[in-house]
């Protein structure tokens, strides 16, 4: 995948753990799980917002482009 | 009656097709256990029946039935019936009585190439119907299954076509009937390939529903 999610190091940083992050962004473990290990087709520009708010960083921060040459 | 889950009419369909399928892997049995005991044996005194078309060399008028007798024809009303309804193209079988090893043989293979081809179609049918019991037929393999379902409708009439054809070709040399002449050309069904045709482009319909189900369920 082009697009990487770098959830699992910003969780690291806030020191937080997924199922606080699944509560405050009111989105299942699962589907949080399915973002984090890069497995999503696409994101909602809601569920975006709400991960934005609640981990307080830019969506740059979250989605990285990685050339996969 | 539901078409999706457990107790549905896919459900019967499944156990219908279960027991279609016996049949069939006991057909395949039984030729194999056959062909395996012809090839020590003498020919034993068996009728072949093959399936033939051909076509009358004096198309002769049909006579119908009047119909439970309240529906009387004057004669023109019959020359006029019997000009429109000729029988001309037939299709038919062909008895072989006392047939020869190798024509029994080969008669043999055809039955088991005809029932492996059905057990493949019948795979991917019960496949399909698997999935629709569990209430998920929206999976990449069904669009695959469906594909090839519609791939073995055409093959499949291209090869029943091609088969007639040969035992036609059998025929012509073997056998001389007074009246009618056999098909020398194969007679395909362009209704059949049409079904399958249209199953083909369902299957990429389905395709292309799967994929955007599966991109929705990966929409967090």
């Amino acid at each position: 995948m082009g697009i990487r999610v770098n959830l699992d190091h910003l969780l690291l940083d806030r020191r937080m753990t997924l199922t606080e992050l699944a509560e405050r962004v009111d989105v299942t473990i699962v589907n949080l799980s399915i973002l984090k290990t890069n497995k999503a087709k696409a994101i909602r520009f809601s569920t975006l917002e709400a991960l934005c708010r609640a981990l307080k960083c830019q969506p740059g921060e979250l989605l990285e482009y990685v050339d996969k040459k | 009656m539901k078409a999706i889950g457990r107790f549905s009419i896919a459900s019967v369909l499944s156990v219908v097709l279960g027991f279609f399928r016996f049949a069939i892997a006991m057909g395949m049995v039984a030729t194999a256990i056959g062909l395996a005991v012809l090839a020590f044996v003498p020919a034993p005194r068996v009728t072949v029946t093959v399936p033939v078309s051909f076509r009358l060399d004096n198309p002769s008028p049909i006579r119908g039935q009047t119909g439970f007798g309240f529906n009387f024809l004057t004669e023109t009303d019959l020359a006029r019936e019997e000009a429109k309804s000729r029988v001309d193209h037939v299709g038919g079988a062909l008895r072989i009585p006392d047939a020869s090893k190798r024509v029994i043989a080969l008669n043999a293979l055809v039955l088991m190439a005809i029932l492996a081809f059905t057990a493949f179609v019948v795979d991917q049918l019960r496949a399909v119907l698997r999935t629709l019991i569990h209430g998920n037929p929206f999976v990449p393999d069904n669009a695959r299954r469906i594909q090839r379902i519609g791939l073995a409708v055409i093959v499949g009439e291209i090869a029943r076509a091609a088969l007639v054809f040969v035992e036609n070709y059998y025929a012509m040399t073997h056998v001389a009937i007074a009246g009618l002449t056999f098909d020398d050309w194969p007679r395909l069904s362009f209704t059949t390939i049409g079904y399958g045709l249209i199953i083909l482009i369902i299957a990429e319909v389905f395709g292309t529903g799967t994929r955007l189900d599966e991109e929705q369920s990966l929409t967090i």
